[in-house]
């Protein structure tokens, strides 16, 4: 007696001492004071136990196994234990000693349904049907409720191609319980192997009715449906089931299986190619998909291509008042000059778009840089100008048609750049817009002209053009040198981009060299016989010939100028047709 | 309808040309909708400013013989600092419609209120989003470019968008960018693929979806 408790005082003092190690990093010293206690004290149960459960926690299986069995060995452990080693046996794949020890647990006391259930599942597991089949049918008398060893029952039975028995005692479990959504389906599974399909059929409805969102479920009924030939039944279902569960791939691939034979083609094309885009790792979704694609026959256009127009229209559409007809008498040339129009509109109101006046700088901000520049080169001129009474009308009559050619030369590119994005238009080109800027540019030095010319001579200071056409001559060729020019300065800029860096120096060079604050008999004869070959110091000469009718320098070659005018118009048209076809953007 | 005779096309990348048509010689067919698949970078989008005419080709020419729409819900014809009505007004103008019925129309349909007459700059991209697609909307053109995202604002105004195009397609024609079978499938009845410089049609989006399949079991 007091051996006896002097005995298990010492292994309660081991376990304590193990149990203390095992808390911190000491697992292997608390297993190794175990393995001593049980070295000391053989066949002791509850060391044992602390053992196994330690090698447990350290994954140790085959040790644990090992620790057990050797405990089973020196005392019979009953029931409990003997079922542990037959797990660990079978964890470790040792068969013969998890089927030992399972047979030993159900002829030990208190053996339990759950006892016959492990035994029939590794007699399963290790192909001895009819042990497996006997221990199932024992745990199911024992718990007729035990679902794992009735699943078992069924698989033994349907392995063993026993179908009828397994429909009997899949029948009796439905019987007792009939809300078991998993046992109907099995049931209906069995009815199936069984070739009993409208039964199978039943038992798959009240299976899938039970838990309705069941992918497998309505898998198995829409198959066994589609089997005794309800296509639609079976679509319904799986319409259901994609709804529920829009993401899974199978069932968007049956569907569209049986909605193709159903000669829906256009769904079924939709959902092989949703089974296709959920999972397009499987060649399989991918394969059926365009195998579909390839067998559709001759689909109908979806849109109808050109017809007579709808009568009821939702949105009322827009077209010319003319209508198509009319649309092609007005002709290209008018459109062309619609565009060019809504061109110009639109630089003139953008031009100075961020500040408050807007158009009215557009002729004011020349008027400034004349006024600027007359003042500044009266204070060195003095007496007489070359020509007429005053040096301001004198400066106007060359500055007015200079600040146009500079601003229709420069301002061409700039315009492409900010209107960009108008190119994107297919309607509008380059052109277009290097012509629209060019018209601009011409509108305000018109109208400035008009308003200076007109104030001098109310002033009293400058007479009116004597000879109009001369001046409007003057002007026209004048802008369609320099539009030319902003053609070529358009393109040499697209292709390198400094060229606008440089063309402002060369602008600055002919304040001095194209004759605006002096004639060009001031210049010494050397300079003056290459300068007149300048188109646009000749145009300014021509201009002011409108003013002074005394005037007619013997430099003046009306026909030179607008030959030139033309070569470099057709030069500029020619650059921007050899750009656009060598373009790389 | 549109031809493309002898058309090669290719940029420059950091990684080199990039080609993406190489002396390519096809007509796209008239009175037909079609939808153009092509992986990522295949050059979709050149396609289309070549059919529209804003982009040159390298060497050959394009023959287009119809109207044709800047590229649908493209915002960029726009101008910052003018107004939704002057911008509207503008294209009217470029398009030779009444300028007047037409920036009305625009302005019932973009639904943007007091702000169709504020500068353009001011607006949420929602707003500038919407007041793109209804311009390209507004004009009746024989064709109608549209480059994949046509995806705008809430889902009411994007069923009046869908509507309003499907109405311009019952006399009307469109070439659809996408690679959204969906999309493709929506409006168009023949496809076609272009990969690696080379362009191919098909009679049906089936075929073209197929073929199109096939190159990209070959990429992966």
């Amino acid at each position: 007696m007091s051996e006896g408790r002097g005995l298990a005082a010492s292994v309660a003092a081991v376990i304590a001492e193990a149990d203390a190690l095992s808390v911190g990093d000491g697992q292997a010293e608390a297993l190794a004071v175990l393995e001593a206690g049980l070295r000391r004290w053989p066949g002791e149960s509850a060391l044992a136990d602390r053992l196994i459960m330690l090698h447990l926690a350290r994954q140790h299986v085959q040790q644990a196994l090992d620790v057990a069995w050797a405990d089973l060995e020196a005392n019979d452990g009953g029931a409990p234990r003997w079922g542990r080693a037959a797990q660990l046996a079978s964890q470790v794949g040792d068969a013969e000693r998890a089927l030992r020890a399972a047979r030993r647990a159900v002829v030990a006391d208190g053996a339990t349904a759950a006892d016959w259930s492990l035994l029939a599942s590794l007699a399963f597991r290790y192909n001895r049907f009819e042990e497996s089949e006997r221990a199932a049918r024992e745990a199911v008398s024992r718990d007729p409720g035990h679902r794992s060893a009735r699943r078992l029952l069924a698989s033994i039975l349907m392995r063993l191609d026993r179908n009828e028995e397994l429909v009997r005692d899949l029948r009796e479990a439905v019987a007792t319980e009939p809300c078991d959504a998993a046992l109907r389906h099995e049931l209906g599974c069995a009815y199936a192997v069984a070739g009993r399909l409208a039964e199978a059929r039943q038992e798959g409805r009240a299976a899938l009715d039970l838990e309705p969102a069941n992918l497998d479920y309505a898998l198995f009924l829409s198959g066994i449906s589609a089997q005794l030939g309800h296509a639609e039944e079976a679509i319904e279902v799986l319409r259901g089931i994609v709804q529920r569960a829009p993401d899974d791939a199978r069932a968007h691939y049956s569907l569209a299986h049986l909605l193709w034979g159903q000669g829906d083609q256009d769904a079924a094309i939709f959902h092989a190619a949703q089974a296709a885009s959920l999972n397009p790792a499987d060649l399989g979704y991918r394969d059926h998909y365009v195998a579909l694609l390839e067998q559709r026959t001759a689909a109908p256009p979806v849109a109808r291509g050109k017809a007579s127009r709808t009568p009821a229209s939702l949105f009322e559409t827009l077209s010319d008042p003319e209508g198509e007809a009319g649309r092609r008498a007005r002709g290209r040339l008018d459109q062309w000059g619609g565009i060019v129009f809504a061109l110009m509109l639109r630089e003139m109101r953008t031009r100075h778009a961020n500040t408050r006046l807007g158009f009215f700088w557009a002729i004011a901000e020349p008027l400034l840089h004349l006024s600027v520049l007359a003042v500044i080169f009266s204070i060195f001129n003095r007496g007489h100008p070359p020509l007429g009474e005053d040096w301001f009308f004198f400066y106007a009559t060359g500055v007015i048609p200079f600040l146009m050619w500079s601003h229709v030369t420069s301002n061409g590119f700039h315009g492409l750049i900010s209107n960009a994005m108008v190119l994107q238009i297919p309607a509008i080109s380059r052109l277009d817009v290097l012509l629209a800027n060019a018209l601009v540019d011409l509108v305000i030095a018109v109208a400035m002209g008009v308003v200076m010319f007109w104030s001098f001579w109310l002033a009293g200071t400058g007479p009116l053009p004597r000879d109009p056409l001369a001046a409007v001559e003057a002007i026209a060729v004048l802008w369609l040198f320099a539009f030319g020019l902003s053609v070529i300065n358009a393109t040499v800029e697209t292709v390198n981009g400094s060229w606008l860096k440089i063309w402002p120096s060369i602008i600055r060079l002919q304040y001095f060299t194209a004759g605006i604050f002096y004639v060009p008999q001031e210049m010494p004869y050397w300079l003056r016989d290459v300068l007149v070959f300048n188109p646009l110091l000749q145009c300014l000469e021509w201009f002011r010939t409108a003013f002074f009718d005394q005037y007619a320098p013997p430099w003046l070659d009306r026909r030179y100028t607008v030959i030139t005018t033309l070569v470099v118009i057709m030069a500029g048209f020619a650059s921007e047709a050899a750009l656009r076809r060598r373009q790389v953007r | 309808m549109i031809s493309f005779e002898r058309v090669h096309k290719s940029f420059r990348t950091l990684q080199g040309r990039r080609t993406v048509l190489r002396d390519a010689t096809f007509e796209l067919p008239g009175g037909r909708n079609l939808g153009v698949l092509g992986t990522n970078g295949a050059g979709k989008s050149t396609l289309l400013r070549l059919v529209a005419g804003t982009e040159p080709p390298n060497r050959g020419r394009v023959r287009r013989l119809v109207r044709v729409s800047f590229p649908i819900g493209f915002a960029g014809t726009f101008h910052q600092d003018l107004s939704a009505r002057e911008n509207a007004r503008f294209l009217a103008r470029v398009y030779g419609m009444p300028p007047g019925r037409t920036t009305d129309w625009i302005a019932d349909f973009s639904e943007l209120g007091d702000y169709f007459d504020m500068p353009v700059k001011t607006y949420s991209s929602g707003m500038f989003a919407r007041l793109a697609f209804s311009a390209s909307l507004a004009f009746d053109f024989d064709l109608y470019l549209i480059d994949e995202a046509t995806e705008v604002g809430d889902a009411r105004f994007r069923q009046k968008c869908v509507a309003a195009l499907r109405e311009r397609l019952t006399h009307s024609n469109v070439i659809i960018v996408s690679h959204n079978p969906a999309t493709i499938r929506t409006y168009c009845d023949c496809g076609a693929v272009l990969h690696d410089g080379e362009f191919h049609l098909y009679d049906t989006v089936d075929d073209a979806m197929v073929a199109y399949e096939r190159i990209l079991r070959r990429a992966a």
